[in-house]
């Protein structure tokens, strides 16, 4: 029969030279018309063996990139340096993943070229950076042997006296440390500004400051090339995001200099922009359902199985589309077969978007009321294991899963009330605002005085006032607050006195509110035993005290996580219209009268919040209850890699053909941006160093 | 060969679900109409009748088969009569447009209907009452069922249950409530001092139509004798100095806000006491007092500074 194979081979001829959106959307239009082009021809037969003769292949390429966000971009781009055709399939109408809404914060180090060029005092070529190296020099002079100490460093515990360094695998991390430098300069070389090198980014080593963020220019036109964006793309304070940046791009003045803006919109655009104008194709809308093996448990991994995936806005019902379109192939079959000449690259994500996988960790995660950061810009398939799950199917090992319980941001409470999407403050501009419908309340942690948290039941769970802590990760400078016993500079590495019961005992200092958050209480019901979901119920001198703006789009009245009440009773009835409010908040009314009665009285006596401000009866009309939801930010543990980025076996073995890194592989504790990038970075160059 | 149907299907079954408990009177209930045909006829779009005792209420249609093969109509809400008690209602099967007739029993259900709760509500109560002398307060009355309550009576009584204030419910409701009907009522507090648990009444009207039960709710008085002190305290952000207005001084049970000036006086009896202070976007501050005369504190608040978006850290 004949193969309906397009062959990526063809994106050669593809090459973008557009600089300005405008020019890449005409381009991206001018792509289109050659990937269809494509759709007619046979081109040659895929050879299928053994076991997956059957698979008719639609498509093929030298590299298959399965998730185009971190890790993903980085290899898909330098596959392409090498000369190898890519198709990066990814399940969102977008690349960039969580990328894309990140703070772009990226902590390298062992010498990597942006500390380099701060220990010099020297600015970007583009002049761009107006203001001087924030750091001493010898705060940040190290080489690689330096960071590779300070990130496996055993000794290190944090404030909750977790050791985010102890298990780190070494051979990852080895080769993680090889690898900054390159990554820097990779990253520099694919349109990526970095500011200044400030402090560290949580569990990026403790002893040297490493992270440096990438940033854009503000600028009459968005320009990749020209390192600017409009002040419309980066969007408006309080007011809007864009489909450049989901997020309000953040000033950058004190890292960069005056009109300058952050965030992941500056790292992700950057990255795909030059993907695109590489030559990478992109299959987007497409979700990997499978990885393919000559046979299940043997030989190379050559493609995948993936599936139509298209969002759609649930308020006008339109498809979601791309911020650009070059390189772009149109499929919308349901199931098509990619097959990958030379490897396949997992980087999906993570899984905190999983709540039975992430219940292997903590049970309580197994309730879908809480949900992971970036919902509403992933979508239903974002973050949710299937890349880790696809391996473990082929038999590929896992690593690193008991990392997910030890750092601050994984399972936690985001201090933004009224949204589902809890973690990020988008704001309406980006094309899926719709599907969180309101940006939230953001509230510091001295607000929490003015409300009364509760669970599903409607009663209490621990003082209020703590829920606004979180406890901070051993880095830059260190000392007490970071859990370690000095300050960064002072640091020794794998000194025992670092984590001594007795200084242990002095910093110690993690709250437990999250774990009385998703404790069980009486709507808990067998099998599952779900928490449920979790209230703010404040009243209308909350907002005359505090200033809190319950307009939209801080709030909505759609989307069922903020209610607006004449009585606490009818506060009751409301709740029960929120999707995971399974039983009544029966309690509520009772909750709320004897809060009352303790502000009466001046004292807590269920958790002495008397002590930590004062206490103010929730009795003014109207009342509201505003959603507090638990977020499973980030996630540790995924494949086992390799210091190649291979995918290793039960057995210990390299599994051919397979690669992964970034929240799909595990082993390694340090959070985001770093750890992905250089992940996709060895990625790409061990593919591209294949024999065959 | 075409097939002959008789007018009359028998032996067809017609029931209906209440979806609600019990509901107010005269308000809104729920149900969902199930029919099947003994003969296995096509029921979707054929309709359902809804009786009341008067009369027919509603119509529904029927959907789609369902997998069991059974036919039932989307909810219907329909009016439960303005008295309270058990309502009793039927469902029957239309004819359908072709005039066959399918012949099931009246589907026979009922409702509970109750009357409507009050729901009270005080606030703008003093934190602390000088025994003996007067204060005032605003109650809020709240039907069940958004009635209006203009002109209600609402009642106050001590502990020893003696009616000790009244006052009639005013036409506007509070703002930003749909059915909140307030009003202001003013007392004298007891001469013990002490926490003094009081209670806040309206009464039932069982014959109104519909019907409305008596309400009631706890008014928790702090009655404190007489201040022998006066606390002033200045309120200050650290990083500017300069005076902050609207900030919270809780020395419990007496509490202020300060003006302007960011000066909050209190007037307050000699004892042990926690100053609490607090204010918008800056961190609270606590300290312990003995207070034997007059003070004047000064509270330095350090800014809090805005909320830090994880994502710009992480």
């Amino acid at each position: 029969m004949t193969k309906r194979l397009k062959n990526a081979d063809e994106a050669e001829a593809i090459n973008a030279k557009g600089v300005s959106r405008r020019e890449f959307f005409t381009q991206g239009a001018a792509a289109g018309v050659g990937a269809a082009a494509l759709m007619s021809g046979t081109g040659a037969a895929s050879a299928a063996v053994s076991a997956t003769d059957d698979i008719q292949w639609d498509y093929e390429a030298d590299v298959v990139v399965v998730g185009a966000g971190c890790a993903g971009l980085p290899v898909a781009i330098r596959a392409r340096d090498g000369g190898l055709t890519v198709i990066a399939v990814d399940q969102n109408f977008d690349p960039g993943g969580k990328m894309l809404h990140s703070g772009a914060q990226v902590s390298l180090g062992g010498g990597d070229p942006v500390q380099l060029r701060d220990i010099a005092g020297q600015a970007d070529k583009e002049g761009f950076i107006t203001v001087p190296p924030i750091h001493k020099p010898e705060e940040m002079t190290e080489d690689v042997d330096f960071l590779f100490n300070d990130i496996t460093d055993w000794s290190v515990v944090d404030a909750a006296a977790m050791a985010p360094y102890r298990y780190n695998e070494r051979e990852e991390h080895r080769a993680w440390a090889d690898n900054c430098y390159g990554t820097r300069q990779f990253l520099i070389d694919n349109y990526i500004r970095f500011g200044r090198i400030q402090g560290t980014h949580p569990n990026g080593g403790i002893s040297r400051a490493r992270r440096a963020v990438a940033f854009l220019k503000l600028g009459d036109k968005t320009d990749i090339k020209a390192g600017t964006v409009t002040r419309e793309d980066a969007g408006i304070d309080g007011k809007s995001s864009s489909a450049f940046a989901p997020r309000f791009m953040a000033d950058g003045s004190q890292i960069a200099g005056p009109n300058t803006v952050t965030n992941g919109g500056a790292l992700s655009r950057g990255l795909e922009f030059s993907a695109r104008e590489k030559g990478v194709q992109f299959m987007l809308n497409r979700r990997m359902v499978e990885l393919i093996r000559e046979q299940p448990f043997s030989g190379r991994v050559i493609g995948i199985k993936a599936e139509y995936s298209p969002r759609f806005d649930p308020d006008t019902g339109k498809q979601l589309t791309s911020y650009w379109t070059q390189g772009n192939m149109e499929e919308t079959r349901s199931t098509v077969y990619i097959r990958a000449r030379k490897a396949v690259m997992v980087s999906t994500g993570g899984h905190s978007q999983n709540p039975q996988f992430r219940s292997m960790f903590y049970p309580a995660w197994r309730d879908p009321a809480y949900g992971s950061s970036a919902m509403a810009l992933l979508g239903p398939h974002g973050q949710d294991a299937s890349g880790i799950i696809a391996g473990m199917r082929i038999g590929a090992t896992l690593a690193g899963m008991q990392q997910n319980l030890g750092t601050n941001i994984t399972g936690h409470i985001p201090t933004r009330i009224a949204t589902f999407d809890s973690y990020t403050d988008m704001l309406p501009g980006h094309p899926t605002f719709s599907y969180r419908g309101s940006t939230g309340i953001t509230l510091g942690s001295s607000s929490y005085e003015h409300l009364v948290a509760v669970n599903q039941v409607g009663k209490r769970f621990y003082n209020e006032m703590a829920l606004g802590s979180s406890y901070p990760t051993p880095v830059w400078p260190g000392g007490k607050s970071a859990g370690s016993p000095t300050s960064s500079m002072d640091h020794v590495q794998g000194d025992w006195r670092n984590c001594s019961p007795d200084w242990v005992r002095q910093m110690y200092n993690k709250y437990s509110h999250i774990d009385a958050a998703i404790a069980m209480n009486e709507g808990s019901t067998a099998p599952d035993f779900y928490s449920g979901p979790l209230w703010a119920i404040f009243d209308a001198g909350t907002l005359d005290r505090d200033g809190w703006d319950i307009s939209f789009p801080f709030t909505s009245d759609k989307n069922g996580t903020f209610f607006t009440a004449d009585t606490i009773e009818d506060l009751m009835v409301k709740l029960t219209q929120y999707r995971y409010q399974r039983v009544p908040a029966k309690h509520l009314k009772e909750t709320i009268d004897k809060w009352n009665s303790y502000v009466d009285g001046g004292k807590d006596p269920d958790f002495a919040r008397e002590a930590d401000a004062p206490m103010h009866k929730i009795d003014t009309p109207p009342f509201y209850a505003a959603l507090i939801a638990p977020i499973w930010h980030d996630s540790y543990g995924g494949l086992r890699i390799s210091g190649k980025a291979e995918v290793i076996d039960l057995e210990g073995n390299v599994i051919p053909g397979l690669f992964a890194g970034g929240e799909a592989s595990g082993g390694g504790q340090q959070h985001g941006l770093g750890r992905c990038l250089v992940h996709g970075y060895i990625a790409g160059n061990s593919i591209v160093q294949m024999k065959g | 060969m075409s097939v002959l149907h008789s007018p009359i299907h028998d032996n067809c079954t017609c029931t209906v679900d209440v979806l609600d408990g019990e509901v107010d009177a005269g308000h809104g209930f729920r149900v969902r109409a199930s029919a099947r045909c003994a003969q296995g006829c096509d029921l979707s779009g054929v309709t359902i009748a809804f009786h009341a005792p008067g009369g027919e209420l509603a119509t529904a249609m029927l959907a789609e088969a369902d997998d069991d093969g059974g036919y039932t109509t989307d909810e219907v809400t329909l009016a439960a009569p303005a008295s309270a008690g058990h309502h009793h209602f039927t469902a029957t099967i239309a004819p359908s447009a072709e005039g066959l007739a399918h012949a099931a029993p009246p589907a026979a259900f009922e409702v509970a209907a109750k009357a409507h709760a009050a729901r009270l509500n005080a606030w703008d109560l003093p934190s602390a009452i000088v025994a003996g002398e007067a204060f005032r307060f605003k109650v809020g009355v709240k039907c069940s069922a958004d009635c209006d309550l203009a002109g209600k009576p609402v009642a106050l009584f001590d502990t020893d249950q003696r009616q000790v204030s009244t006052a009639q419910l005013g036409n506007d409701i509070w703002p930003g409530t749909t059915a909140l009907f307030f009003a202001e009522m003013a007392a004298r507090a007891p001469v013990d001092a002490g926490r003094h648990e009081w209670t806040l009444a309206v009464p039932a009207d069982e014959a109104g139509l519909p019907p409305h039960a008596a309400g009631t709710a706890v008014l928790s008085l702090n009655v404190v004798a007489a201040p022998e002190c006066s606390v002033t305290v200045e309120t200050i952000a650290q990083d500017g100095q300069t005076p902050i207005q609207g900030a919270r001084v809780v020395m419990h049970p007496y509490r202020a806000v300060s003006d302007e000036h960011g000066i909050a006086r209190l007037r307050v009896a000699r004892g042990d006491y926690t100053i609490l202070v607090s204010a918008a976007k800056h961190l609270p501050i606590r300290r312990d007092v003995t207070l034997t005369a007059d003070l004047i504190t000064r509270a330095e608040l350090e800014h809090e500074p805005p909320p830090a978006n994880p994502d710009d850290f992480y």
